[in-house]
Parts: structure tokens; C-alpha cells; sequence
């Protein structure tokens, strides 16, 4: 009597216990997959964005992200639950980062559409001319005159790429290869022996 | 000839390449020293018809185009 005594009030609260536990883990189970769902989708939403314009913080989100994924799995929805929130901050914040980033490259960028065309054009002007000279300036070689049409076929390439990535929304793109015409425009324009303007220096 | 509608540049970024005509000079040397090759003056009277006449006609101090 008293062995079965004993046993019954160990094995009882333990039941208990056990069933306690589950109610709670079941309880919470739908909100942190609510929660968990929910900045997923927030992640997901921002995700090409932000591989685009800002890569290291969505890398951080993403560990974040797969950190709560591992924490569900192992049933710590009250883990999850708890980390939602600041994950949810940190997603606000690679949406700020974007934005901010996405401002600075659009400003690049308009000052390179305001200010290649016309500099491309003046080396094409010159080049034109230089290719109807019976005799080129002192100074010039044939091989300096075909790298400068080489020159300005890179960069018509370049900017039609660039041009590409702008109205694909990759300013990121559009601005590196915007900044492949201003280099080698300054470049062209040095061996044809042209003023430089100042932004090309730069 | 140079667009007049055409929008401005951004500042520093005018590419637009400027000679200043020396005593003694004529299209043809500008020409010559620009291109290697004087017969080329008349792309510069055309690049400057806004402000010469006369390929035959230009003054030290006149600012030409040379495109």
C-alpha cells in the first residue's frame, strides 16, 4: 500500500507536469508560427531589395531568421515569440538602410545621366572629325586614334548597360557602370588631347 | 552648331572644348593643330556658326568650339 502510494504521487504530478507542459507548448505553437510566419513574410518581401542595396545587413537578417526557424523546430516557441519583435526592428531598419541607399545611388545617378551624355558626344565629335584627317595632330598615332573609337565603343556598351540597369532598378549596377564611362572617358579624352572636365577627374 | 535647347550640364562636367584665337591664327591653323589636317577648318566654322560669319573672319580673344 504504501509502495503504491508512493508511486502515485510521484507518477501523478509528473503526469501533470507532462501535461501542463503540452498545453503550454500547444498553446504557444500558434502564436510563435503566426509570429515566425509573419517576419518571414517581412524578410521575404525585402529580400530582393535588399541583396541589391544593402547585402551584409540582409545577411544578418537572414541569420536571425534561421536562428528562430532552428528555435521552432525544436518546439522554444516561447524563445520565438520573444525574438519576433527585435527581428521585426531589425527588418524596419534593412528597409531604412535600402531607402537610404537607394537615395544616394539615385543621386549618383542623375548627375551621371545629366553629365556623360554630353562628354560621350564631345569624344565622339572629336573622334568623328580625327577619322577624316588625312594627317592626325602632332603627338597622335593611328593606334592612339583606334584605341580612343575603341574607347568610345566600350563606352556606349557601358552606358546601354548601365542604362539597362537603372530601369531594371539596380542603381547599384547602373552607378558602377556609369563609373566605368567616366573613367575611361577621362582616359579617352587624355590621349585625344582634350580639356578634361573637372567631374571626370574626380 | 550647339543646340540652344539643349539642357545645361551639371556643373564641372561641361565637356565642351574651348580654343581662344591668337593673333595670326586662321580656322585653317586651328584646324591644323587640332586635327593634323587644315581642310578640316570648316568643321569648326560650322561648330561656330552662331558666332562667325565668315570662316575668313576671326579675331583674337574670340572663344571657338572645337568639337
Amino acid at each position: 500500500m504504501t509502495s503504491t502510494t508512493t508511486r502515485k504521487t510521484v507518477w501523478i504530478p509528473a503526469l501533470a507536469a507532462a501535461l501542463l507542459l503540452f498545453a503550454a507548448c500547444k498553446d504557444l505553437r500558434t502564436p510563435a508560427q503566426q509570429a515566425l510566419d509573419s517576419v518571414t513574410a517581412a524578410v521575404n518581401a525585402v529580400t530582393d531589395k535588399a541583396t541589391i542595396y544593402a547585402p551584409q545587413d540582409l545577411a544578418k537578417v537572414q541569420n536571425t531568421l534561421t536562428g528562430l526557424q532552428q528555435a521552432f523546430g525544436l518546439k522554444e516557441y516561447q524563445k520565438v515569440i520573444d525574438q519576433v519583435p527585435p527581428l521585426t526592428a531589425q527588418v524596419d531598419a534593412l528597409k531604412g538602410a535600402i531607402e537610404a541607399r537607394k537615395a544616394e545611388l539615385g543621386n549618383s545617378w542623375s548627375t551621371l545621366t545629366a553629365g556623360l551624355p554630353g562628354v560621350v558626344d564631345a569624344i565622339k565629335s572629336r573622334v568623328d572629325v580625327l577619322a577624316q584627317a588625312k594627317k592626325l595632330p602632332a603627338g597622335m598615332t593611328p593606334d592612339m586614334l583606334a584605341g580612343a573609337q575603341q574607347g568610345l565603343a566600350d563606352m556606349t556598351a557601358a552606358w546601354g548597360a548601365a542604362t539597362t540597369a537603372a530601369n531594371a532598378d539596380n542603381l547599384v549596377e547602373a552607378v558602377a557602370r556609369g563609373n566605368e564611362v567616366k573613367a575611361t572617358a577621362a582616359q579617352v579624352m587624355t590621349s585625344l588631347g582634350m580639356q578634361v572636365p573637372p567631374a571626370l577627374a574626380n | 552648331m550647339p543646340d540652344p535647347n539643349a539642357p545645361l550640364p551639371p556643373e564641372g562636367w561641361d565637356a565642351t572644348q574651348w580654343y581662344e584665337v591668337q593673333r595670326g591664327d586662321s580656322l585653317w591653323k586651328i584646324a591644323q593643330h587640332f586635327y593634323g589636317d587644315g581642310s578640316l577648318y570648316t568643321k569648326i566654322f560650322e561648330a561656330n556658326r552662331d558666332v562667325l560669319k565668315n570662316p575668313d573672319l576671326i579675331h583674337p580673344g574670340q572663344k571657338l568650339r572645337i568639337p
